[in-house]
């Protein structure tokens, strides 16, 4: 009769051996780190201008992954992108102030800094209420590198799900590829 | 003498205003766009009107011509003026399929 007990005791033990060495249980912004120095040591791929927010957002990828893209192919495992807005400079009507190519002024700091990760394993611990996004995970930050409360990442799966075919991004996927041409 | 320079300028201006910009409607009834390619030149604007019952969007993700004109609603209008040559992918914000591609002239 004992041995069922032990057995059954020495298989929880392993299952929490199991879960500990997978990894955080909790999955969500939590488990993203704030990109230290992006700014700098980070590869600024791209500038969106976003005229209806009056925002200029600066994507920039993580470089050691970003060496390992193909083009046509999923981000590698380990990729984390980096969104960060800057206000657009605007005229006394509030409009955006264009330069001469047509593109839109950024000034002062960073006002909010939206990050999404790829690691392996992730989209399976992420729970019913978001749309499946594939690894990917998302976290918004204040300026001071503090995660955002008031953002719901649910509106992250939602949004980025309208590009299955790009491996759930908007630039980096188009990016990788067009840098190949 | 004052005559002839008046003809000169005359016959210069004739190829300017043959050029003058233009304005291209692009419409999105049954989340496709149309037309499906643009070639436009520097100074045209393009109008983009959503003429469906859903919700549409102007994305560009094309390095150096990037921009998300936000989320249009139907039977509403957006403009981009093009400032300069190049060629760039407009894709609907909402619907991944949706892709125009723009060609802008000198």
């Amino acid at each position: 009769m004992k041995a069922p007990v032990l057995s059954s005791f020495l298989g929880a033990g392993a299952l929490i051996a199991g879960l500990i060495l997978a990894g955080p249980l909790v999955a969500g912004p939590e488990r993203i780190a704030f990109p230290e120095n992006f700014e700098t040591e980070w590869v600024l791929y791209n500038q969106v201008d976003r005229a209806d927010r009056k925002r200029v957002r600066f994507i920039y990828v993580k470089p050691e992954a970003d060496a390992e893209a193909k083009p046509g192919q999923p981000a590698p495992n380990g990729t984390v992108l980096v969104m960060a807005d800057r206000n657009a400079k605007v005229d006394a009507d509030e409009n955006p102030v264009l330069d001469a190519d047509g593109r839109m002024i950024p000034e002062g700091d960073f006002t909010a800094i939206f990050v999404m990760e790829k690691q392996e394993g992730w989209g399976e611990s992420v729970g019913l209420e978001v749309a499946p996004n594939g690894d990917w995970d998302y976290a918004a930050f204040l300026p001071d590198g503090t995660l955002n409360p008031e953002t719901n990442t649910a509106g992250c799966f939602a949004c980025h799900t309208r590009r299955t075919g790009k491996d759930f991004t908007f630039t980096y996927f188009q990016n990788v590829a067009d840098r190949a041409k | 003498m004052f005559m002839r320079l008046a003809l000169a300028a005359l016959v210069v201006q004739i190829p300017v205003l043959a050029e003058a910009a233009e304005t291209h409607v692009v419409t999105m009834a049954a989340s496709v766009y149309h037309p499906a390619n643009l070639t436009a030149r520097v100074g045209d604007t393009v109008r983009f009107v959503n003429d469906d019952g859903t919700d549409h969007g102007v994305f560009v993700p094309t390095v150096d011509f990037a921009l998300d004109l936000g989320t249009q609603k139907p039977e509403e209008e957006r403009e981009l003026t093009l400032l300069k040559p190049g060629t760039f992918d407009v894709e609907c914000t909402f619907h991944e399929h949706m892709i125009l591609k723009v060609e802008v002239v000198p």
